[in-house]
């Protein structure tokens, strides 16, 4: 992970530079310079963050299967499952996949927290409570995102559990 | 903290009072006083762990989406459009 932001390092900057300039003047021009930025510096951009969220839900799938490999294939399928949901409904291309992977490893996430919460219920304080309201916090913003940029829902979102995971065939592209 | 002296477990408290720290003696404990201050605090040191797991998940979550925030936006603002107040607006070239 700290190479990978070592990496995002030098090319972030630049980009974040132009993307403030160009918000602030809304010109032409400004889009412009930051249309040929993003076309030089997606390709390395996005493999980068992809390997940094791939991590991250290979590590939460890990603790959640806490070494049961039936289990952990079981959160890999439910999740593959939503992953799958928001592509089908995803119409605003590469910055609807974006979200739809922080949507679906805050989600993830999120049930790690709450299986820990349960299991260390009679000693949870106010700082666990502040944990999962971040979380919640995370998911939804990024859940209100990918409805504005999509103009409506997966239908799932309502509730993770209705996910039927034997609905998951092969060939469907996987997570990351 | 437990203390052993012989084969009796004690248990002590310590606690600072005006910046002074001190110990109150609670008495000797019974063997199942024993094993539930063990189990109690090998779950709190459980949860200390699963605690700083979770928010090291976070942190990393919260670097990535800081990166995809800005292609996010940058992505927008090729399209037209930029948030504000975490409203999607068009704009408007004069």
């Amino acid at each position: 992970m700290a190479n990978v932001m070592m990496g995002l390092h030098d090319t972030l900057p630049g980009l974040q530079q132009l993307v403030e300039g160009a918000e602030c003047h809304r010109d032409a021009h400004s889009v412009d310079v930051l249309k040929k930025y993003v076309g030089l510096h997606l390709g390395d951009l996005l493999p980068l963050t992809s390997t940094m969220t791939q991590g991250i839900f290979e590590q939460i799938i890990t603790s959640l299967g806490a070494g049961d490999e039936e289990a952990k294939s079981l959160v890999r399928q439910k999740y593959t499952a939503l992953w799958e949901i928001f592509i089908r409904e995803n119409t605003s291309g590469i910055v609807g996949l974006l979200l739809a992977k922080e949507i679906v490893v805050s989600a993830l996430l999120l049930e790690l927290s709450t299986a820990k919460l349960v299991k260390f219920f009679p000693y949870a304080g106010s700082k666990e409570g502040r944990l999962m309201e971040s979380l919640q916090g995370r998911y939804l913003k990024s859940l209100k995102m990918f409805q504005k940029l999509n103009g409506r829902l997966p239908p799932m979102a309502v509730n993770l559990t209705q996910i039927n995971v034997e609905t998951v065939t092969k060939g469907q592209q996987p997570f990351g | 903290m437990l203390v052993k002296k012989g084969k009796s477990t004690y248990l002590y408290q310590s606690f600072r009072e005006e910046g002074v720290v001190r110990t109150k003696y609670h008495g000797q404990l019974t063997p199942q006083q024993i094993h539930e201050h063990h189990k109690r605090k090998e779950e709190q040191a459980l949860r200390q762990q699963h605690y700083q797991q979770m928010t090291a998940l976070l942190g990393a979550l919260d670097e990535v989406r800081a990166v995809h925030e800005l292609i996010v936006r940058a992505g927008l603002l090729i399209n037209n459009q930029y948030v504000r107040r975490s409203e999607i607006r068009s704009i408007k070239h004069g």
